[in-house]
């Protein structure tokens, strides 16, 4: 478990997991919405 | 389309009655031990552990499951989804027969029913998130009770007030959705008033949210779920319009449940890394946390997504109950099973036989009022004096 002496220290590190995690989730969201949707115009043919 | 053909039941003794019967005794008699003989007679709830599975499974489950109703009925009436509309009714049924369970199964741990009404005409306690809870539920179970009131006029054949009913059917719908929203969150909201209680890897700042956004997924699913075997038990009593929509509404519902899911795992990962609990996760109830995430969130949101990409109806329809028994395990996790994880096992909560009946009781009982509404109303099917007025 990382140590903190520090709250700034603590929401240093927690908030940049956070971005770094959203940051993951934008492309990963829209290769989903891809994957999702991929056999939509197969199936419309 | 006319009202489908009825066979009557002439045969009582039947499965379904056998058991329900027995079920429905056993729930008068622990009902009348309960309300004589008090709390402590019938449950193992203590002040250490006031909420049990009433609470845990009867309220939050069933508040979460019925969520279907402001899910549909916003889907059809607010973002124009006409083509679902044949499953609005249904919905709205399981969600007024959910909510009105969930009262009263309330009253069994509350006790003193002529006190219910206490909150809203002796003592406005405005400061309380219980008061917003209640305040809500009352307000929702009487919009889901008007907006289910059209199926019942029909039936009983009163045509103006069904025409009225009928009009107010938009208003009904949004008052349906905030009301949720505020109150599926508020829900969630209650554990933020015992941080030291909760575990750390289910409590968080962010449980509103995760209330209100897997309800979002609970109500998708049910209305899958409850569809699915719906059409086994009730085909006959479902018209053309509910057979045609069917499939489409499945995989629609499966697409944005799928979607959602995928969502409500990033908010959670969110979540864990805010309160920095990384490494929470290789102790016991770390895994069982994983457990949820991975067996309840990540696994239905990919089976959903494989289900719609291939147009596989089975596996949409198996996995809306993985979907469903998730959220289960997600509200007892945070009521039951994670709630007081410090304390030593012998004063842990565990459910008494007689809660337990009175759990089994209250499902029984909506799935008996369910059965005799849909055998009578239109709820599968157009009434054929009103097939203009729902397009």
């Amino acid at each position: 478990m990382d140590e903190f002496h520090t709250l700034q220290e603590f929401l240093l590190h927690s908030e940049s997991v956070v971005y770094i995690i959203m940051g993951l989730s934008l492309p990963l969201f829209l290769w989903f919405w891809s994957f999702l949707t991929g056999r939509d115009r197969d199936f419309r043919k | 389309m006319s009202e489908p053909d009825v066979k009557q039941e002439k045969n009582w003794f039947t499965p379904f009655n056998l058991i329900s019967g027995i079920i429905v005794i056993a729930g008068i008699v622990v009902t009348i031990i309960r309300f004589t003989k008090g709390l402590a007679s019938v449950s193992n709830l203590s002040d250490y552990n006031p909420w049990g599975i009433w609470i845990g499974f009867d309220l939050m489950v069933g508040v979460a499951l019925a969520a279907g109703g402001y899910v549909t009925s916003s889907a059809v009436y607010l973002f124009g989804m006409k083509k679902y509309h044949s499953a609005v009714r249904p919905a709205i049924l399981t969600g007024f027969l959910g909510y009105f369970f969930v009262v009263i199964a309330l009253h069994y741990d509350l006790g003193r029913p002529w006190r219910l009404p206490y909150p809203f005409i002796v003592g406005w306690g405005t400061t309380s998130l219980l008061f917003e809870v209640g305040l809500c539920v009352a307000l929702y179970l009487t919009v889901l009770f008007l907006e289910f009131s059209p199926a019942a006029l029909e039936w009983l054949g009163y045509k103006r007030t069904r025409n009225l009913a009928h009009r107010l059917t938009i208003i009904l719908t949004v008052f349906g959705v905030v009301l949720s929203t505020l109150h599926q969150s508020s829900l969630g909201a209650l554990f933020l008033a015992a941080p030291s209680k909760l575990h750390p890897l289910w409590y968080s700042p962010y449980l509103p949210t995760y209330f209100f956004v897997s309800s979002v997924i609970a109500g998708l699913s049910m209305v899958i779920f409850e569809g699915a075997l719906s059409h086994k038990a009730f085909h006959h009593k479902m018209g053309k319009a509910y057979l045609e929509e069917h499939d489409s509404l499945a995989f629609g519902f499966a697409r944005a449940a799928s979607l959602v899911l995928a969502g409500y795992f990033t908010i959670k990962m969110v979540g864990l890394a805010a309160g920095n609990n990384w490494h929470l996760l290789t102790t016991g109830y770390g895994l069982w946390y994983l457990f949820e995430i991975i067996g309840f969130v990540l696994l239905p949101c990919f089976l959903y997504a494989v289900g719609v990409r291939d147009k596989n109806l089975p596996i949409i329809k198996w996995t809306s109950a993985l979907a469903v028994s998730g959220i289960v395990l997600n509200r007892l996790n945070v009521s039951i099973i994670a709630f007081n994880w410090h304390l030593p096992k012998a004063e842990r909560y565990f459910p008494s036989f007689m809660e337990i009946i009175i759990t089994v009781f209250m499902v029984t009982l909506i799935v008996i009022c369910f059965r005799f509404i849909v055998t009578r109303m239109p709820i599968f099917y157009e009434h054929p004096d009103y097939q203009q007025d729902n397009h």
